[in-house]
């Protein structure tokens, strides 16, 4: 990766720029959520030991289905909820310990959420520029009024809106699902920030405009620097974009690797599940999911032993009872299963021992 | 076509009453389909899909109205229905399924008692565990009849509002994007219980969506829709092999594939048109990338090119063009 050309940092940051390890990174990052009350209180898991790491002007992919725990890693990370365990590092800084206000804004300038649904994201009562502005004067207070103008102007092109001007004094009415969108983009980049949280930004789009979103969160990364972490559902849109891909399910992470090779060798039962649900027109009606009516389950107190094992065609009597790792099992490619194949004529340094995120070069 | 249509649609037109100039949404669109046929309707968000098939169940609701055309069903002329006699239809003949299941169950009332509603609605004599059955039919537990919405997932809702259409068997079922608010596995799996229904049971399915890939080994007929307008019609696979419009081919190149080598791609640059001011000529010519001189001065017909039909100038018929036309590329 090369490293981030555009370097303004918030003084908050100078100080502690680790500029060689990765930009984030989580340490068995864990949320638990209680569900019911008195005797009948639960633990419902839904994130569970996650280790992810982005690094400087890299897209990684975080694909599973729905209710697997992929957007509650967004928002752990975004900061709206506070981890039940484990930790964020953000430029080699935890960020449990950013307790100054001042820090923890820096921190939220440089990570910000771009939303799912980008027709209730936005204001619908206030101009598209009132959003931008808001938080260029809350991130940037020495900026001047007609600073402030300029830089969201700026903002709203490198997005592809033109003229600019025009687009800042609509409403969000008056603006496409794909504009609107956009707008969500320019606003996260009004900060200039280092890492945006992608939540699923096109599943509520058109599939005709998904791909001009696509094709700018890749020029975004050359132009302003920033990296991404890319929540989808859809395994080949992570593709066409992501560096690296990490599959999730019931709130582990089962298969992480570089995106190509995660997709063209899948370990995990549960990415082939996911290959074989993507509607490709130019292949042969493929065959495997056919039989497959399954969700992710709720795990609520869970038991040792693997979550996929009830809708795996592979299970045998080890998954359920021994909790599989993260093993490495090809260059830089890892996965959490039983009877996953390291590949032929690969060793590992020991495997038997969750290794390290696989980002770390 | 070898048997009579159970769906036939002619001429159709809507046409919105904004006030100053009406927006004509659905511009005399044509349809037929047989009995256990699959018919994909394709196209952008604001292209009249949804409108269309509005049109055809006879949902709509002022400002839009019917103003032209005709829908024959198993023969009749829906459009000159009365409510009374629609309402007999409506369930038991065709159904319809809604875009989201989340806003077209009741969420105060348990799945079985919707189910009851449906029912009662009718005169028609129904076995008191067909509820149960329905649901088997669609892979939900019938324990879940005591369920309310909110306690299904999205998936399951999917599949009890298709459920609850399946509750008489009707020969015709409307579907309004019923996967978009799905995941992909879930998308799949519904879209492959649908196809497993319609083999056991016989339907004929109508399927709306914006996106072209998922229809494309499950329908038979594919109807492509631009700014109101069918601008291609034929056998899905024939669309698919050979789009004969450049809208259909933009459509198909907008989704990135998982298998070969990754190419960058562009999608359709630009939106759909405002249809109170849909552009000249071909409504297409704006974000076409084949346009040429005659694009915005002429509107094209639905012209015959191999086994589908196509309303691009490109296939227009000698005599047409007033000026040359760049070949086509596909």
């Amino acid at each position: 990766m090369t490293e981030v050309s555009t370097d303004r940092l918030s003084p908050a940051d100078s100080a502690a720029d680790a500029s060689t390890g990765p930009l984030l990174e989580t340490k068995n990052l864990t949320q638990h959520f209680r569900v019911g009350r008195g005797f009948s209180r639960k633990m419902l898991h839904a994130v569970d030991d996650v280790n992810l790491t982005v690094e400087r002007q890299e897209i990684v992919a975080l694909a599973g289905e729905s209710g697997s725990g992929k957007s509650t890693i967004a928002r752990l990370l975004a900061g709206v909820y506070k981890p039940t365990s484990g930790e964020i590092y953000y430029q080699g800084r935890p960020v449990s310990a950013m307790r100054s206000r001042r820090e923890q804004l820096a921190y939220r300038g440089d990570v910000p959420m771009v939303f799912q649904d980008p027709f209730s994201s936005l204001n619908p009562a206030f101009r598209v520029s009132h959003g931008i502005l808001r938080s260029l004067k809350l991130h940037n207070p020495d900026l001047t009024r007609d600073q402030r103008y300029d830089e969201a102007a700026r903002v709203v092109e490198q997005v592809g809106l033109a003229p600019a001007a025009d687009i800042l004094h609509r409403y969000p009415y008056e603006l496409s699902g794909g504009q609107r969108q956009r707008i969500g983009f320019a606003q996260a980049l009004a900060h200039q920030p280092k890492l945006i949280l992608a939540d699923e930004p096109v599943s509520m789009l058109d599939v005709s405009i998904r791909i001009g979103l696509l094709n700018l969160m890749a020029e975004l990364r050359e132009s302003a620097g920033v990296s991404f972490l890319y929540i989808t559902h859809d395994i080949a849109s992570a593709r066409y974009v992501a560096d690296r891909l990490m599959i999730m399910y019931a709130g582990h992470i089962v298969e992480s690797g570089p995106a190509e090779s995660v997709l063209a060798d899948p370990k995990h039962p549960y990415t082939d599940l996911l290959l074989g649900a993507v509607p490709d027109p130019r292949a042969p009606l493929s065959v495997g999911v056919e039989g497959d009516t399954g969700e992710p389950p709720k795990v609520i107190d869970p038991t040792p032993g693997c979550r996929f094992r009830w809708r795996c065609p592979l299970a045998i009597d080890e998954c359920h009872h021994i909790t599989p790792k993260l093993r490495l099992l090809g260059e830089r490619h890892t996965a959490a299963c039983h009877v996953a194949q390291p590949d032929p004529g690969f060793t590992s340094p020991d495997p038997a021992v969750t290794p390290p995120d696989t980002g770390a070069a | 076509m070898p048997s009579q249509p159970i769906l036939e649609v002619r001429d159709l037109t809507v046409e919105y009453d904004t006030g100053d100039q009406p927006v004509v949404a659905v511009d005399r669109v044509d349809l037929e389909v047989h009995a256990g046929e699959f018919v994909g309707v394709v196209g952008e968000s604001g292209c009249g899909k949804s409108t269309l098939l509005f049109a055809i169940a006879q949902l709509l609701s002022p400002p839009a109205a019917i103003t032209g055309g005709s829908v024959l069903f198993q023969g009749q002329n829906l459009v000159a229905m009365s409510e009374k006699e629609l309402a007999a239809l409506r369930w038991r003949d065709f159904s319809v399924v809604m875009q989201s299941a989340m806003n077209a169950l009741n969420p105060v009332k348990s799945i079985g008692a919707q189910f009851h509603d449906a029912i009662m609605a009718h005169d028609e004599p129904v076995a008191d565990d067909r509820p149960a059955e329905v649901l088997r039919l669609v892979g939900i537990d019938p324990i879940h009849l005591k369920s309310y919405p909110h306690q299904l997932s999205g998936g399951m809702r999917q599949r009890a509002m298709i459920a609850m259409a399946l509750l008489f068997t009707p020969d015709l079922i409307i579907m309004d994007e019923p996967t978009s608010a799905l995941d992909v596995v879930a998308q799949r799996s519904l879209m492959v219980q649908i196809k497993e229904l319609q083999r056991q049971l016989g339907f004929a399915v109508v399927f709306v969506t914006h996106d072209m890939s998922l229809v494309s080994h499950f329908s038979d007929q594919l109807l492509v829709m631009y700014a109101g307008q069918v601008v291609e019609l034929g056998a899905t696979r024939a669309v698919f092999d050979h789009p004969a419009h450049p809208y259909s081919k933009g459509l198909l190149d907008a989704f990135p594939s998982i298998r070969g080598p990754k190419v960058p791609l562009t999608g359709i640059p630009g939106s759909p048109p405002n249809l109170a001011h849909p552009p000249s000529g071909c409504r297409f010519h704006p974000r076409c990338p084949v346009a040429f001189g005659d694009c915005p001065k002429i509107e094209p017909d639905l012209y015959q090119v191999g086994a589908v039909q196509a309303r691009c100038l490109l296939h227009a018929p000698d005599g047409v063009l007033t000026e040359p036309k760049q070949e086509a590329t596909s």
